[in-house]
């Protein structure tokens, strides 16, 4: 079916859902978005809306990983604006939300085939001389102006992915980045109530934050959820020391998005209010209002929660933020 | 844990199709049934029973009874002959007669599913290059001559456009580790699956489609179902591209599953 398909195929207003390495090697999926703006709290939501349109059913297309080289060559999208890598239930979700209601901006909320392609050569070694070109190109892709407004792509990423900024680094040594973060004990407590993928053993895959599989045997839960926490913030200090990352609080929302943040993000004076609106409701459950729940999440936290988050995360946390309010003040 | 079975395998075994075509040639006019199941088929789809189950319903319906031959199997040594070659409790063995025109729609036998159902062996011995017996959309390209191994657990359906029979000799095996050493000797050198007439027809729509903006963007726009099948199937006319609206759900259904099936690790 393939040959059947010329190369020179238009991309336009397609954006890359699936990186997957199959028989015939590296390949991705696609489906149409047309001008459907990606204003779903993640991008897998717009995703499955895409692929809800009966066209995707039927003409989504599956090519070779090439077609991304080939299609950034014909067609150069907007290079990537900002990063955003964050500690996990540390507000990300919050600032994509603000930024995807301005018309000029593409917000990618940890889109999974860009993390398959970061973390592809844990698992296969031999692309690893490819990942700089491919990631660019596949960045290349999401940036098409499909709506004819964009100006700036903003990427949010999955909270594992802080242990492969280098490497996005490498291919986009210019764009800011910085690295959200929280209380270590509200994180916990949170992952706790209600586990992200990376706080089940084995879910995501190869990644430098999980620990072997006879050490996590050996722990508590709480223990294991603040020591996964607690490397996920010693990996956002190390890269913000090394790759001068900006270090943000979780309690510098939502006003710092368009506060301190505003230049960070490349906000005109216009899109302040449009941002700030974008604020008032629950970042991953658009129709609740939003409402802090730190005073729940500190009554909610034992004894021991307590004391394994001060052994295994505190310390990571206290430095990242003297690093913050050395900048800050 | 035994090795998951194939969607289907020629078997390492050669058929005398001779002596079989001469004993069907014997086979009353009168013997063959219309099959039981009347709502999956369109035209002539009827058989003879040559090994039933005691407790049958009806001579070609399944059944967990004892084995009994018939008469029309009693009355002719070739049958037995051809049998011999399979070693395999058989539990049933049916001429399957589709006749020139007819249909069997896609459908699963979940008798066929589970780790010990019985395992589905076809022998063709009458059959045209027309025929198209597509297994979960696969063309499975069965000849005279050869004996297969089909998992029927899964959708198939069966089309007989030529102006000829299709005749199948279709037995109900018991796994035995023959049978299923054969079907595992088979897999490497069963012949690739090829797509349908219609599906064939469908794959080059859908270069058309991606090659032709306008049409893309008119069909991209339409977001209800039906419709949007419907007028798929009308535009693939339009351009000499005969294909189904039952093509073009399985698509969408195989394209649904796909997608789905990476989060089933």
């Amino acid at each position: 079916m393939a040959t059947l398909i010329p190369n020179a195929l238009d991309f336009h207003d397609w954006l890359p859902i699936r990186t997957r390495l199959d028989a015939e090697g590296w390949r991705i999926d696609w489906a149409r978005f047309g001008t459907q703006p990606l204003a779903e709290p993640f991008f897998r939501d717009s995703t499955e809306l895409a692929l809800r349109r009966p066209f995707n059913q039927v003409f989504r297309r599956d090519t070779a990983i090439d077609a991304l080289l080939d299609w950034q060559q014909r067609s150069p999208g907007i290079a990537p604006t900002a990063f955003v890598f964050h500690a996990s239930r540390c507000g990300s979700t919050l600032i994509a939300r603000m930024l995807s209601r301005l018309p000029g901006y593409t917000v990618l909320s940890e889109p999974s085939p860009l993390d398959a392609l970061l973390r592809a050569h844990y698992t296969t070694p031999p692309i690893a001389a490819d990942q700089p070109t491919l990631i660019r190109a596949m960045l290349s892709a999401y940036g098409q102006r499909r709506r004819g407004t964009e100006r700036a792509l903003v990427v949010k990423l999955d909270a594992w992915n802080i242990f492969e900024l280098p490497l996005l680094r490498q291919c986009f040594p210019t764009t800011p980045w910085l690295f959200l973060y929280r209380d270590p004990l509200e994180i916990v407590v949170s992952q706790i109530r209600q586990p992200g993928m990376h706080l089940v053993p084995g879910l995501i895959g190869a990644t430098p934050l999980a620990f072997p599989q006879d050490e996590v045997n050996a722990m508590s839960h709480p223990e294991f959820v603040a020591r996964t926490i607690g490397r996920m913030l010693a990996a956002g200090l190390e890269q913000c020391r090394a790759h001068g990352g900006l270090a943000v609080n979780y309690d510098e929302l939502p006003d710092g998005v368009t506060g301190r943040l505003a230049s960070f993000f490349g906000l005109a004076e216009s899109d302040l209010p449009i941002a700030q609106d974008g604020s008032r409701h629950n970042a991953k459950h658009p129709h609740q209002v939003f409402q802090s729940d730190r005073d729940s999440k500190h009554r909610d936290a034992s004894d021991e929660i307590r004391a394994a988050v001060d052994q295994w995360a505190r310390g990571p946390y206290a430095e990242l933020e003297a690093l913050r309010l050395a900048r800050v003040l | 844990m035994p090795d998951a079975l194939p969607l289907c395998a020629r078997l390492p075994i050669a058929i005398h199709i001779e002596p079989l075509l001469a004993a069907l040639a014997r086979v009353p006019a009168d013997a063959w049934q219309p099959h039981f199941n009347t709502g999956y088929f369109s035209g002539d789809w009827s058989g003879v029973a040559l090994i039933a189950p005691a407790n049958a319903v009806l001579e070609l319906a399944p059944g967990s009874g004892e084995p009994k031959p018939t008469k029309v199997f009693a009355g002719d040594p070739a049958w037995q002959a051809a049998l011999n070659q399979i070693d395999a409790p058989i539990r049933s063995a049916r001429l399957l007669r589709l006749g020139p025109g007819a249909a069997i729609r896609e459908h699963a036998d979940f008798d066929l599913a589970g780790p010990d159902s019985d395992l589905r062996i076809h022998l063709p011995l009458r059959s045209h290059e027309a025929v198209e017996f597509l297994l979960e959309g696969h063309l499975v390209p069965m000849r005279p001559g050869e004996c297969w191994f089909l998992d029927l657990s899964r959708p198939h359906r069966v089309d007989n456009p030529s102006p000829h029979d299709r005749i199948h000799l279709v037995l109900d095996c018991q796994r035995s580790p023959w049978l299923l050493q054969a079907i595992a000797a088979g897999a490497p050198t069963t012949p690739t699956l090829g797509l349908s007439r219609g599906r064939r027809a469908f794959a080059e729509f859908q270069a058309l489609i991606a090659a032709d903006a306008n049409l893309a963007d008119a069909l991209l726009a339409i977001e209800e179902h039906k419709q949007f099948i419907e007028t798929v199937v009308a535009l693939g006319q339009q351009h000499g591209h005969a294909f189904s609206e039952e093509d073009v759900q399985s698509v969408m259904r195989q394209s649904r599953q796909r997608w789905q099936q990476q989060w089933m690790a």
